[in-house]
Order: structure tokens, then C-alpha cells, then sequence
């Protein structure tokens, strides 16, 4: 049953207006990431290393260090790490928008009712939609690092002197599923809150409200509050879905 | 009747919280009937469709359906069991033909081609990839009766299949299930529609206020064919000559009418006794009573007297 119960959600969320919103949102964005932060490096420079540096307009020298590591992150292969930190920080925004609605339309619509009473298997009802918000995770993170990459291996030559391939080692290709696996853990969390408060309210709006507070505010005060902690305590911030990405 | 019932309640009761929705039910269906359970708004017919799906758990009693009593573990009976909920819903994003296969595909084992004879059945093949908000009313019911149908079932529920439809649309669905109960399919069917469950039903319960008022077949339940109207010249004279006829009843006048207790088959005798002092009458008429006078005199009185 629970095979079918995915059949029919994977039909369900392929589909779906929203869906589409969210993979052609991601794919452009990350698409024009790399050319976009190649261009304002040289104009803006944002260093965080010490403190919060900000230059705009003609670069000083000591700018000119920190615009040149932007756009290296930007081309290959520093592109791959990066872009997969950009798409697992919009990514968590995004899918958490699209798992609360997942769970929270079946509700406005009647559809649960009308679902659960066919089929009496609430387990199967659940587990179907989380089976495919996890792998649609992982599919949106695999066609977004493509997309970007694609993207960054573009500029490269505009970047640097043309583009050595000798990155391209087994370890990077047995290094690349682990990485990506480890981000998916890092979007999961959030997806799976709004989608259980949407899901337990029955009310799309409790679990987008809920999943973006704790993403966008609660994690990070969270995090903050566990490093100031003392040792070995704040070791645990480490494990905070946001810092470990 | 001999068979085994398709469905029986025993007993069955449901509260929420301080309301008694459902008090003690006994329902009997026989395979291959159109059962009606009639109500007005708030009898429990909505509550007792819910128990039978699995949706609401019985404060008491029990269930039996194919012969077994309704638990947790039923969930192989839900493809013997189709549902037309009166608030069925669908994905509005998605077309006709594509709700029918997310039904089809958590149903499982449900081919492409029986949602396409269904749609062909329903008279939805022309905007079966239309989506479905744009679907009207009578089309959305008609898409519900054909997602009750995906596995084929033995026992068909449907709860109030025509509110909210034109006359030609709730004469489709009439047809429509006229059709299924032709294939030998078990319909049970919840309305406060007398006059639809009268055209469609051969047995049907009445409730109100959760409470099993009656129960057989329509013709048992109502008087048909009571009495005859006649328009005569003079009703008075018509009424004197008639006083001492045997066997008819009561003769009274009602706006210049006479109103005979007797049945059809004794117009003829009636009107040869008045032709013979010089009367005769213009029209004879049955007046039978009906479902619904049935129904409104059982609910006036809460009486229990043909329950079976």
C-alpha cells in the first residue's frame, strides 16, 4: 500500500503548479549565481572574515584579495561546494514553503477525507508524501549543483586562463553522493517540521509560519545561544542543521 | 428475503462529546438493493456513512460488512466498497482523468482502460483533461460517482448524490445509479430527498435525531392508491348514495370533490352504483399518500410501529 500511496503522490506533486515554481526558481537562481556574483565582485565586496568588511565602487588592494576569492568560489571546481551550499540554503526556503502546502491543501481541499476513506491506511496516506518531499530534496539539490556547476564552468574561462580538469580525481566522485547526502540532512529537518505542523494543525499556514520562524530565526539564535554555552556544550552547535551544512 | 446481508449495524452508536449523533442503529442491506437511509439534515446519515468507511470509530456497536465485523485491520475491504461522499473532493489543479488515476494508483490494480470506460460511463470523456476547478457542479458529482466505481465494488455508498444539482442533472445521476442496480451492484444511499430515494430505492430506513424511526420496503412503509377523488355534479347526493356501499370505507367531500376510502379496482363498482340514481361523475382519480407524506407524519409522531 505504501508502494501505491507514492505512486499517487508522485503524481500529485509532479504536477503541481507550485512544484514547478520551486524547481524553476532554484534552477534559475543557481543558473545565474555564479555569473552574477563573477560580475559584482567588481564593484562589491563583502568580507565577513574579520568583522563585516563592505566595499563598493573602485575596489582598494585589500578588497581586490577578497572580490578575486569570489569569483574563484564561482568557477571550477571551488563552484561545486558552493553551489551546493546555495541550494541547500534557498532549497530549505523553498521546500519549506512546498512541504507545509503538501500537507496542509489536502486538508482545505477535503481531499484527505475523501483519500483515507477509499483507502483506511492513514500510514500509507503520510508516508507516501514523505518518501517523495525527501526524494524530491535530493533531486532538486542533484539538478541544481548541475545547474550551477554548468553555469560556474562557463565563466571559468573568463575568470582564469582556461579550465584544468585534473579535480576531476575518483575521490571527487565518491566524495560528490556522500556531500550531497549530508545537505539533504541539512534541508530535511525544516521540510519535515512544517510538513508535520501543517500536517497536525491541518493548516497550511501553521506549518509555513512554523518552518520559516525556525529556519530563519529560531536555528540561528539557537545556534548562537549553544556556542556562547561552555565546553563541551557548545560543541553541540555543530550538529545545528544551518552550521553543519 | 434469503440471502446473507451485504451490510448490517448492530446497535451502533456514535457521540461527540455531549451529542448523540447516531443512538442504537440497526440497518440490514441485501446484496444487489438500492437501500435508502432517509433523514432530514442532522439525523446521523453523514455519521453512519463515515463509521461504514472507516473515518469514525462507533462509541459502541458494531459493524458488519461481506460478512465481517469492521476493525482496524479492514483495509482489504476498502476495494469492495466505493464512495461518493457528498463532499467528495479532488485536486483542482488537476484534470478529471488525472484524479482518477491518484484514486486509481493508492487503490492499486486498477487499469487505464476502467478509467477510461468510466469516464465514457459518466459522460465526462469530452472534459476529462479539463482541469477540475473549472468542472461544474452536476460534473464534479458525476466525477465522484466514477471514483466509487475504480475497483468495481460490490456495495456502492453515496451521500446525497444530487444536492446542489439542476433537474437534468439529478435525472443523469437517477439513471446512473438505475444502471448500476441493474449490473446487480448494492447501492446505499443517503438523501433527504424523498421524492429522488423514492425512484431509486426498493428498501430505505428513515432517521431523524439519530434514531431509527422505520425500516422496510417503500411500498410497505407507504399507502398507495388509498382513497379515490371524484368530481360529481352534487357531492352531497353522491355522498348519501354511497353511505351504505360495502366495503369502502369513509366518504367525505373536500372542495367540491368526494373523497372514497376505497382503491382503483372499485372505481368501476362505485361509478355504476352512482349512475344508477342519475350521477355521474366527471373525473375519477386515485390520491395515494406518498413518501414524503410517510416520512413527515413518522417524524411528527417519532412512532416506531414498521420498524422490521
Amino acid at each position: 500500500m505504501i508502494s501505491a500511496a507514492i505512486q499517487s503522490e508522485w503524481l500529485k506533486t509532479r504536477k503541481r503548479p507550485l512544484t514547478l515554481w520551486v524547481i524553476g526558481i532554484l534552477l534559475i537562481a543557481l543558473l545565474f549565481y555564479p555569473p552574477f556574483m563573477a560580475g559584482i565582485s567588481k564593484y562589491l565586496v563583502i568580507d565577513t572574515s574579520q568583522g563585516l568588511s563592505i566595499w563598493a565602487g573602485s575596489l582598494p588592494e585589500e578588497a581586490l584579495a577578497v572580490a578575486q576569492q569570489m569569483r574563484e568560489s564561482v568557477t571550477l571546481p571551488n563552484i561545486i561546494p558552493t553551489i551546493l551550499g546555495v541550494a541547500a540554503s534557498l532549497g530549505r526556503v523553498l521546500m519549506v514553503i512546498l512541504g507545509a502546502t503538501i500537507a496542509g491543501n489536502e486538508f482545505t481541499w477535503g481531499t484527505a477525507r475523501h483519500l483515507i476513506g477509499r483507502t483506511r491506511d492513514r500510514l500509507a496516506f503520510v508516508s507516501g508524501k514523505l518518501v517523495v518531499l525527501a526524494g524530491l530534496v535530493l533531486v532538486l539539490l542533484i539538478a541544481g549543483l548541475l545547474a550551477g556547476t554548468l553555469s560556474g564552468s562557463g565563466i571559468t574561462p573568463m575568470v582564469r586562463d582556461g579550465i584544468t580538469w585534473d579535480f576531476l580525481t575518483p575521490g571527487l566522485f565518491l566524495r560528490l553522493p556522500l556531500a550531497l547526502l549530508l545537505t539533504t540532512l541539512t534541508v530535511l529537518p525544516y521540510v519535515l517540521l512544517a510538513f508535520t505542523i501543517a500536517l497536525i494543525t491541518r493548516s497550511t499556514a501553521a506549518g509555513l509560519s512554523i518552518g520559516l520562524l525556525t529556519l530563519l530565526i529560531g536555528e540561528p539564535i539557537l545556534a548562537q545561544i549553544l556556542a556562547s554555552l561552555s565546553e563541551p556544550w557548545n560543541q553541540l552547535v555543530f550538529y545545528t542543521p544551518l552550521v553543519s551544512n | 428475503m434469503n440471502t446473507q446481508p451485504i451490510l448490517t449495524t448492530q446497535n451502533i452508536k456514535k457521540s461527540f462529546r455531549d451529542i448523540q449523533a447516531v443512538r442504537g442503529i440497526n440497518l440490514t442491506v441485501y446484496p444487489g438493493e438500492a437501500y435508502g437511509l432517509l433523514g432530514p439534515n442532522g439525523a446521523g446519515k453523514t455519521t453512519i456513512i463515515g463509521m461504514i468507511l472507516g473515518l469514525l470509530q462507533p462509541t459502541s456497536g458494531s459493524l458488519t460488512i461481506f460478512g465481517e465485523t469492521l476493525n482496524g485491520s479492514s483495509k482489504h475491504l476498502s476495494r469492495r466498497i466505493g464512495a461518493a461522499l457528498e463532499t467528495s473532493a479532488f485536486y483542482p489543479y488537476l484534470s478529471g482523468r488525472d484524479n482518477l488515476h491518484v484514486f486509481a494508483r493508492v487503490l492499486g490494480g486498477v487499469p487505464d482502460a476502467r478509467i477510461e470506460s468510466l469516464l465514457d460511463f459518466v459522460g465526462l470523456n469530452a472534459r476529462a483533461v479539463s482541469r477540475l476547478s473549472t468542472y461544474s457542479t452536476g460534473m464534479k458529482r458525476r466525477l465522484t460517482l466514477a471514483c466509487a466505481l475504480l475497483t468495481d465494488p460490490d456495495l456502492i455508498l453515496l451521500d446525497e448524490p444530487t444536492v446542489g444539482l439542476d433537474p437534468a442533472g439529478m435525472r443523469e445521476v437517477r439513471e446512473l445509479i438505475n444502471e448500476l442496480v441493474s449490473q446487480g451492484k448494492t447501492i446505499f444511499l443517503a438523501s433527504h430527498m424523498l421524492h429522488e430515494v423514492e425512484q431509486v430505492c426498493r428498501r430505505v430506513a428513515v432517521l431523524n435525531q439519530g434514531e431509527l424511526l422505520a425500516q422496510g420496503s417503500v411500498e410497505e412503509l407507504v399507502r398507495r392508491e388509498k382513497a379515490l377523488r371524484l368530481q360529481v355534479a352534487d357531492p352531497q347526493a353522491a355522498a348519501s348514495r354511497l353511505a351504505n356501499l360495502p366495503n369502502i370505507g369513509q366518504v367525505t367531500t373536500q372542495n367540491g370533490y368526494l373523497l372514497i376510502d376505497a382503491t382503483l379496482d372499485q372505481a368501476e363498482t362505485i361509478s355504476a352504483h352512482l349512475a344508477q340514481v342519475g350521477i355521474y361523475p366527471r373525473r375519477i382519480e386515485p390520491v395515494g399518500s406518498d413518501l414524503e407524506d410517510f416520512f413527515l407524519d413518522l417524524t411528527a409522531n417519532q412512532s416506531t410501529d414498521h420498524v422490521h
